[in-house]
């Protein structure tokens, strides 16, 4: 038994008890699915972090940087910023409007100035949508663990659905709050302990300021990789997150008071932006220690990290690789309990904790089968998630800014932003070499406003 | 149904200040892509400053 496995098992133990400890009193769907509406702004504020911050960061960004440069480090902060523009303004009115009206799912604000119909046709584009990113997140863990422990790529998908599936079935958002606040803390420290050990193990009697300026054209935007389009077209769909991903819209209804709420949206914040100056950092030193002759060559940007947990100290290697593992799985959760409580609520009618335990059961069934079976389409629907969500955007302004548009407007606009995001990306087409993601975005508002001239 | 005119909490002012706001903080983190030609750190510090005086100015306002 290798030490990943030791690490692990204690993990599975630790979160396991936890989600036992939320457990009780988990009567109504309020306390099911947001806990009350009694969390603490620090709490609030990990569990909004772990959430959005998937295995993405220390794998995917760490690559992005080795590969394209300090243009991962802005499209990620033009994330943030996004993030804390809207949160800023839109939060305390999403948080007390939710508190007025009982809401509980992102789909009941819209039902209320939709109708019904609307939100259900929310909550199935929303499935579409998360489900293969789910299943891509779940491959992502297999495909490490299978790298760096003993554990097989099938064991490890069944583990990661097991756990996710778990938490959420017994805990709730509180155990699933609870279990990602410790996370959180975890993913944050571990990527420091990373840096750090790279920075060690690179920079030790070297100047990074000086030996970075090798990298030559991917420290400046625009350059061959961040051109103005490509950029736009990453941006654009992420720079909305906050407002048209439905795991972390909920998570505004969850705060205790109005300065929990404030806490939860700046602690995130500060949490958001360490985080992802680190992890872009040992991409950047990585490359420069590449070009070095420090650190091997990688083709694949996938692999940077790998490679990096392949010549650490196996303790730091596990314990690095269990943070991922846990980012991994602090976003899946929520992204499951958030659609149980939208396909039991807006689709199904249900107001039982019953009926959504069952379908976090069925869920993550789905989407482990999705992992294994691997379809070729699996990926591109899992990139196509962020853009396919931008369709919810002009309802959701719409509730707060459009006195126009009821369910006519509300089902015309989904269906046609769902459906320019999958043609154009499966057609691999971009029309007067507009990216997709700003189609959608611009056909969404356009036949939001154009159908609500239908409606009374 | 919901009337977006009852909403207390919503006025044109505080909606034309937040999208002044937006653009401000946008052509920001635009910078850049015109402005910094330097094959250094420059890029990077620069993007980190902004986003954390935003940051800073988000935690001390009034919201």
């Amino acid at each position: 038994m290798n030490v990943f496995l030791y690490t692990f098992a204690g993990y599975v133990v630790l979160g396991t008890a936890i989600a036992l400890m939320a457990m009780k009193g988990l009567r109504t769907q309020e306390e099911y699915y947001i806990a009350g509406r009694k969390v603490s702004g620090v709490v609030s504020a990990l569990t909004y972090a772990a959430t959005t911050y998937s295995a993405f960061m220390m794998v995917g960004l760490v690559g992005l940087s080795y590969a394209s440069g300090v243009g991962a480090l802005g499209f990620e902060l033009f994330y943030l910023v996004g993030t804390l523009l809207l949160l800023s303004y839109y939060a305390p009115k999403v948080w007390e409007i939710a508190r007025e009206r009982g809401y509980i799912t992102p789909g009941d604000m819209i039902a209320e100035r939709y109708g019904r119909v609307v939100a259900a046709l929310m909550c199935v584009v929303a499935t579409l949508a998360l489900v293969p990113y789910l299943s891509v997140q779940l491959i992502g863990v297999g495909l490490i663990l299978d790298k760096t422990s003993a554990m097989s790529f099938s064991y490890g998908i069944a583990v990661s659905a097991i756990l996710i599936a778990l938490w959420a079935f017994l805990g709730g958002l509180r155990g699933v709050a609870w279990t990602d606040a410790i996370q959180g803390v975890f993913m944050l420290l571990m990527a420091i302990a990373a840096i750090y050990w790279v920075h060690c193990n690179g920079f030790a009697d070297k100047d990074f300021f000086a030996e970075v300026t090798r990298l030559g054209e991917l420290l400046v935007v625009p350059n061959s990789i961040w051109t103005p389009v490509r950029f736009v077209s990453l941006t654009l769909p992420w720079f909305f997150f906050a407002l048209t991903n439905p795991q972390v819209f909920q998570r505004l209804y969850i705060p205790k008071d109005r300065a929990s709420l404030r806490r939860m949206v700046i602690l995130f914040g500060f949490f958001g932006l360490v985080y992802t100056v680190i992890v872009t950092l040992i991409g950047l030193e990585l490359r420069t220690m590449t070009d070095m002759g420090t650190f091997p060559r990688v083709e694949d940007r996938d692999a940077v990290t790998p490679t990096l947990l392949g010549l650490m100290p196996p303790l730091l290697g596990a314990a690095i690789s269990l943070s991922i593992f846990a980012a991994a799985i602090t976003t899946a959760n929520s992204i499951v309990l958030t659609l149980s409580s939208m396909l039991s609520r807006d689709l199904f009618g249900s107001e039982r904790v019953g009926i959504g335990r069952v379908i976090i059961v069925l869920l993550t069934l789905a989407i482990a089968l999705f992992a294994y079976s691997r379809p070729n389409y699996i990926v591109e629907l899992s990139v196509l998630s962020s853009t396919i969500l931008l369709a919810q955007l002009p309802l959701i302004l719409g509730v707060f800014h459009f006195k126009g548009g009821a369910k006519i407007a509300g089902i015309s606009t989904l269906l046609a932003g769902f459906t320019t995001a999958v043609v154009l990306s499966f057609a691999k087409i971009s029309p007067l070499g507009i990216p997709a993601s700003v189609w959608t975005f611009l056909v969404s508002f356009v036949v939001f406003f154009a159908a609500s001239r239908f409606d009374r | 149904m919901y009337k977006t005119e009852n909403y207390k909490n919503i006025s044109s002012n505080t909606c034309s200040m937040k999208l002044l706001e937006g653009v401000i903080i946008i052509a920001a983190m635009l910078v850049p892509f015109w402005a910094i030609k330097s094959h250094d750190m420059t890029t990077y510090l620069y993007w980190t400053a902004v986003t954390a005086a935003y940051l800073l100015y988000i935690a001390i306002k009034r919201w």
